[in-house]
């Protein structure tokens, strides 16, 4: 940074912070009102499980969840380096970790539709029973969060090429980042309560 | 000064960028993103295990029945949620009030599922009018 960059109030460092803690605010409350969304069709979910009699076999396939986790799990690491580097100014290795990530994304929607066709073949739809109906309601909304998801992130990966970003302003990939983990965080609770418990 | 000279010396590799605070930080980050990506693993690899295994019973209080292993399984999920939002999502290095915002949220959401837990699980309003089985209807 220039010297006289340094030293002009609307670019000081407190300046770049001051925006960036904001714009972060901004995140965390639209995170907050996505907590509501999911929280809304988890508590129904619990409902139901806790007045349904009998006990509950799962009818999912563990292993394709479980490989879908550690698909997402991955792309928040490849997440987490996309804003590490951009943070740094590394242009070139910011990209490919966008790109990475996004890879990751598309794989979590093959498997999902691999799983979908198998419950569809089997005659699994959505009115199946009430465990079918939450199962498509949960995994596709969080799905459509992941195709969100990754839309911004064609965008970034477009945006950071052209040369949008730098160590000062990388505002956009860090506030994608809260957002692409708070997908994987939701998948966390969503696995465990759908194919495990 | 001197310190760094000697750990250079002793580098075979002299296309390394010079040593900085600032480089040092991004590769700790590295190491520690690395180590949280291993514990998420290892969680979902614990958490798919216990779902094999009556939790109850190998803890031996089989009078929980399949109610350890929700426990067991929200703990895990828990746990893995935790070093999400702390590490991959910064909340480690975020503003208090930032924090504040968003752990605000999640009392709400506390809230929501007690306040919803209250209905059934106490006064049994669901099991009173009947429920349907939630698999194969």
């Amino acid at each position: 940074m220039s010297d006289a960059a340094q030293h002009h109030p609307i670019l000081s460092p407190a300046f770049h912070k001051d925006r960036r803690n904001l714009r972060a605010m901004g995140m965390w409350l639209f995170l907050g009102s996505e907590v509501m969304f999911f929280t809304a069709f988890f508590g129904a979910y619990i409902v139901a499980r806790s007045a349904s009699p009998g006990s509950v076999a799962m009818p999912l396939e563990r292993m394709l969840g479980a490989l879908n986790t550690l698909v997402l799990i991955t792309s928040s690491l490849t997440m987490a380096l996309a804003v590490m580097y951009s943070k740094k100014g590394d242009r070139a290795r910011t990209g490919r970790f966008l790109a990475l990530t996004f890879l990751l994304a598309c794989c979590f929607l093959v498997v999902k539709a691999v799983e979908y066709t198998h419950h569809f073949e089997d005659g699994n739809y959505p009115s199946h029973d009430i465990f079918f109906g939450f199962y498509f309601l949960l995994t596709g909304f969080h799905g459509l969060h992941v195709v969100g998801g990754m839309i911004t992130l064609g965008i970034l990966w477009f945006r950071n090429r052209r040369g949008d970003f730098n160590k000062d302003y990388n505002d956009p990939i860090e506030m994608a980042g809260l957002y692409w983990h708070f997908v994987d965080l939701v998948w966390i609770f969503l696995f465990p309560a759908l194919y495990l418990l | 000064m001197t310190s760094r000279e000697n750990s250079l010396a002793f580098t075979a590799d002299t296309e390394e960028p010079p040593f900085t605070a600032e480089a040092d930080l991004g590769h700790s980050d590295i190491v520690l993103y690395a180590e949280v990506f291993g514990l998420l693993a290892a969680l979902t690899v614990l958490t798919v295990t216990m779902s094999y295994v009556n939790v109850g019973a190998a803890l031996d209080v089989p009078q929980l029945g399949r109610s350890a292993n929700i426990i067991a399984g929200l703990l895990v999920a828990f746990a893995k949620a935790g070093l999400v939002v702390w590490i991959f999502m910064h909340m480690n290095h975020e503003t208090k009030v930032n924090r504040f915002v968003f752990i605000f949220a999640l009392c709400l959401l506390g809230t929501f599922f007690v306040a919803t837990a209250l209905d059934f699980e106490w006064l049994g309003t669901y099991v009173v009018h009947g429920a349907q089985a939630l698999v194969g209807m």
